[in-house]
């Protein structure tokens, strides 16, 4: 951009910057001949920084006038970022669990085992299984809420991590006083592992990074690869994400209320799948 | 209906004929309304008149002037060109009789 004359150049080139900055957020068409008028009109930095603030907000506004965004605003950030946090709890517990189980394993009385329906190999399979669907489940929330915010993801996409930051916050707490319940200290890693870095790991990477991942997906134009793999996801992840929360709130009819929204990004996947198909059916007839 | 500043833009853009872009037709209605036209309400304006079909517009060439950057050129289609006369036509109707500077004399 250009820089005007000015009394004071340091706050001159700095709103110049802030407009250049800002200008991003606008169409790479719209962002040239934007900064192409704005030197052209030779304005003070000040003018150019308010000019384009005001264009990114007339644009940013008009894409709220859509229902897509406030539909994974209200129910895909709210609702599935509680889930997630919820299953990434529960599945920390499985992996305490199972880790203990395994640390204790020659210890532990056979027929105690398998009168409670544990054991080393149903631990490891059960562990992987939840962990996969946990990654399928964030990938397809990512995934729609991409796909549905469009140019309003910056804000939804920012909003959707600093709650599953919050939730795990609160979720992921360290044990409070010490006290671990299992005795897992060194075996294989010192108790910090398994109460404050392994959830953290989880969080990562069956949360935060399949979420992010799918984000990206979802603002592509969907290739026949990307296709086959929302249908595997979508296979995987709806009947199973309702037994993730067998335990703690079996029963429990809020639960069940927000187990519902823990389907729609797959029943939405599904619906605009078919609709891309049926379209193309009738435009090549 | 046009909006007023829908009617200013197309009749700045009408004016220019081929050379209607956005900063000149941000600088002619500037030049008539002696009022500053932010360029956010420009081009709001542009995109709703082409969603309307009474304006077309297309990037044109990069000019030294411009830091190399290409403009938003318009053109007025035909629509365009008819509802902006209606418009002008209502405003015409509905002013005959009245005159502002009578009225000005006698608020005063």
């Amino acid at each position: 951009m250009g820089d005007a004359p000015s009394r004071s150049p340091m706050i001159t080139q700095a709103c110049w910057k802030l407009a250049e900055i800002l200008s991003r957020m606008l169409d790479s068409d719209e962002r040239l001949a934007v900064r192409g008028d704005l030197e052209e009109s030779g304005e003070t930095g000040l003018q150019a920084l308010w000019d384009v603030l005001g264009l990114v907000l007339r644009r940013q506004a008009a894409m709220w006038k859509d229902w897509r965004p406030w539909l994974a605003l209200v129910g895909l950030i709210g609702p599935v970022s509680v889930l997630l946090s919820l299953g990434c709890l529960w599945l920390r517990g499985a992996y305490d669990l199972n880790l203990w189980i395994i640390r204790n394993r020659r210890d532990i009385e056979p027929t105690i085992l398998s009168q409670t329906g544990l054991s080393v190999r149903h631990g490891v399979v059960l562990l992987a299984l939840s962990s996969l669907l946990l990654f399928c489940w964030s990938w397809v929330t990512g995934f729609v809420l991409g796909a549905m915010s469009r140019r309003t993801l910056w804000f939804n996409g920012i909003l959707f991590c600093l709650a599953l930051l919050f939730l795990g916050s609160q979720f992921n707490r360290p044990y409070q006083d010490g006290a671990y319940q299992y005795s897992v200290d060194g075996w294989p890693l010192p108790l910090v592992f398994y109460t404050a870095i392994l959830p953290l790991i989880l969080q990562t990477t069956l949360i935060f990074l399949p979420s992010l991942w799918g984000m990206h997906q979802g603002l592509q134009p969907p290739s026949r690869l990307l296709q086959a793999i929302l249908w595997v996801v979508a296979v995987v992840v709806a009947p199973s994400v309702g037994s993730l929360f067998w335990w703690p709130f079996h029963g429990s009819w809020q639960m069940r209320l927000l187990l519902l929204a823990a389907y729609w990004p797959v029943g939405y996947l599904a619906v605009t799948e078919i609709g891309r198909r049926w379209h193309h059916r009738i435009g090549s007839i | 209906m046009l909006g007023e500043f829908e009617y200013l833009t197309l009749t700045a853009a009408t004016r220019l004929g081929d050379h209607a872009y956005g900063a000149a037709i941000r600088k002619e209605i500037e030049h008539a309304t002696v009022h500053r036209c932010s360029i956010g309400a420009l081009y709001t304006t542009l995109d709703r008149l082409e969603a309307k079909g009474l304006i077309k517009t297309w990037m044109g060439d990069a000019t030294p002037q411009r830091g190399g950057r290409p403009k938003r050129m318009v053109r007025v289609t035909a629509n365009g060109v008819r509802a902006a006369s209606s418009f002008y036509a209502a405003v015409r109707r509905i002013s005959e009789g009245v005159s502002w500077e009578m009225h000005r004399a006698a608020v005063r």
